[in-house]
């Protein structure tokens, strides 16, 4: 017995100076590596794409975001709708829309407490929250925090289903809105170009999520991927080589291949990405 | 007692085994970065920490998002664990003499550790970033991969 306890003794210290008061993280790079030659796939957060397109040539239309409030039943419906919240928080805030955060931010906290992130959501957030001052971008930058957080906390308690459905969930959300931010085919050339680059964003989310296939869930939605990688192949394409400049120790990158939408592949895309939120919002 | 050192010894395990499997901070904690960044460049959240092995490449693929200006940079945790050399490239389909066309790798920038490259893009493209550690420990060390980000400011009327 004086052998067990000096064992459980000696381990203390062990764990206690591994278990610092500094915020810590998994060993994302050796977890997140999945079949693609040990490749991790990262994509922007919705904060992050909407920064960009909210200054594009299309047109805002607050009443496309999911209602908020809604109550979803099993975790997959709920890490989907998690996703497709923060999407919704994601875009009202980037056009500057603040007041319907706090019904948004508190749905997001309701649906975190079941997928086990509501540490995300702490008082010193609920607070900003609340008391932001009257400055639309400090909310944005709190959603965007909001996603990055919740990111890591499902890697750090090991939930890479719920990951990836809250990953693609904002995915689809985000297509659905900048499908609705578009003036139509041909009337919003940048917003076209937007729904044509997002094939690379499809992609690298395709293969993060195929770690996680096992789960009919997670399987499910790969397939759904699939096929809009399928309709993307449609698209009108060129070849030629990357620019790589350097000027001032900054590097440029222009050229390479460019892809364009053409009138069918816009309108087979957004008629299938409309159904697969219809369905994750229902 | 028995019943009291086991249920201590259960609880230690799991505590021992959760500590090593959370040791890296987050890489803005890793990677030091010109405070002036701090109030014009955000971090994206494409980057990453973890763990890596000597001589085992850590590669990401990340989406440069168009008209955006980016700072990437890697670091060790303990700079005296190694060195690491950092990549970004960029997978291109070529033609060979043969009329095969194959993937290879088109190398845009090698920096090493704590150095940065700065970049920007005309249009979304998905890069790779590849991070070696050589030399130094067997043992897997923390590394971050730190990608600053803001909107390209338009120059000219």
């Amino acid at each position: 017995m004086n052998k067990t306890i000096f064992i459980v003794l000696a381990s203390v210290p062990l764990w206690m100076a591994c278990s610092g008061g500094e915020e810590v993280k998994k060993e994302v790079l050796t977890e997140e590596s999945n079949d693609s030659n040990g490749i991790i796939f990262n994509i922007p957060s919705p904060a992050e794409q909407f920064e960009v397109i909210s200054n594009l040539d299309g047109v805002k239309d607050i009443n496309l975001v999911n209602e908020a409030n809604k109550k979803y039943e099993g975790s997959s419906a709920k890490a989907l709708n998690f996703g497709v919240y923060t999407a919704d928080v994601a875009y009202l805030t980037s056009y500057k829309e603040t007041s319907k955060y706090l019904s948004y931010f508190s749905t997001l906290e309701k649906l975190s407490k079941d997928l086990g992130v509501t540490e995300v959501f702490t008082k010193e957030l609920g607070d900003l929250a609340k008391d932001w001052t009257g400055n639309p971008d400090s909310l944005f930058k709190l959603s965007d925090q909001t996603y990055s957080k919740s990111f890591q906390k499902l890697v750090d308690i090991d939930k890479g289903n719920e990951l990836s459905l809250m990953l693609a969930g904002g995915w689809i959300e985000s297509m659905y809105l900048i499908f609705g931010t578009s003036k139509g085919f041909g009337k919003s050339p940048q917003i076209d170009q937007t729904l044509a680059d997002q094939k690379l964003v499809a992609e690298n989310l395709l293969d993060f999520m195929i770690d996680y296939q096992d789960n009919a869930d997670v399987k499910s939605y790969v397939d759904k991927l699939g096929t809009i990688l399928d309709l993307y192949e449609k698209m009108d394409c060129n070849e030629s080589k990357t620019k790589v400049e350097k000027s001032n120790g900054k590097i440029s990158l222009s050229g390479g291949d460019v892809c364009s939408l053409n009138k069918e592949t816009f309108e087979a895309l957004k008629s299938e990405i409309t159904k697969y939120r219809n369905e994750i919002i229902k | 007692m028995k019943k009291f050192v086991k249920i201590i010894s259960v609880f230690t395990l799991f505590f021992t085994v959760n500590s090593l499997m959370a040791q890296c901070p987050v890489p803005e904690k890793i990677v030091k970065y010109n405070p002036k960044d701090k109030s014009s460049f955000g971090v994206c959240s494409q980057s990453k920490s973890g763990a890596l092995k000597s001589g085992e490449p850590y590669e990401m693929a990340f989406i440069a998002q168009g008209t955006t200006d980016f700072k990437i940079s890697a670091a060790l945790q303990d700079p005296t664990a190694g060195t690491l050399v950092v990549e970004l490239y960029e997978m291109v389909t070529e033609k060979d003499a043969q009329g095969n066309y194959k993937k290879v790798k088109n190398v845009i920038a090698s920096v090493a550790q704590d150095e940065v490259i700065e970049l920007t893009t005309d249009k979304t493209r998905k890069l790779m970033i590849s991070v070696t550690l050589e030399g130094g420990s067997t043992k897997p060390q923390c590394i971050g991969v730190l990608i600053l980000d803001k909107k390209t400011t338009k120059i000219g009327l």
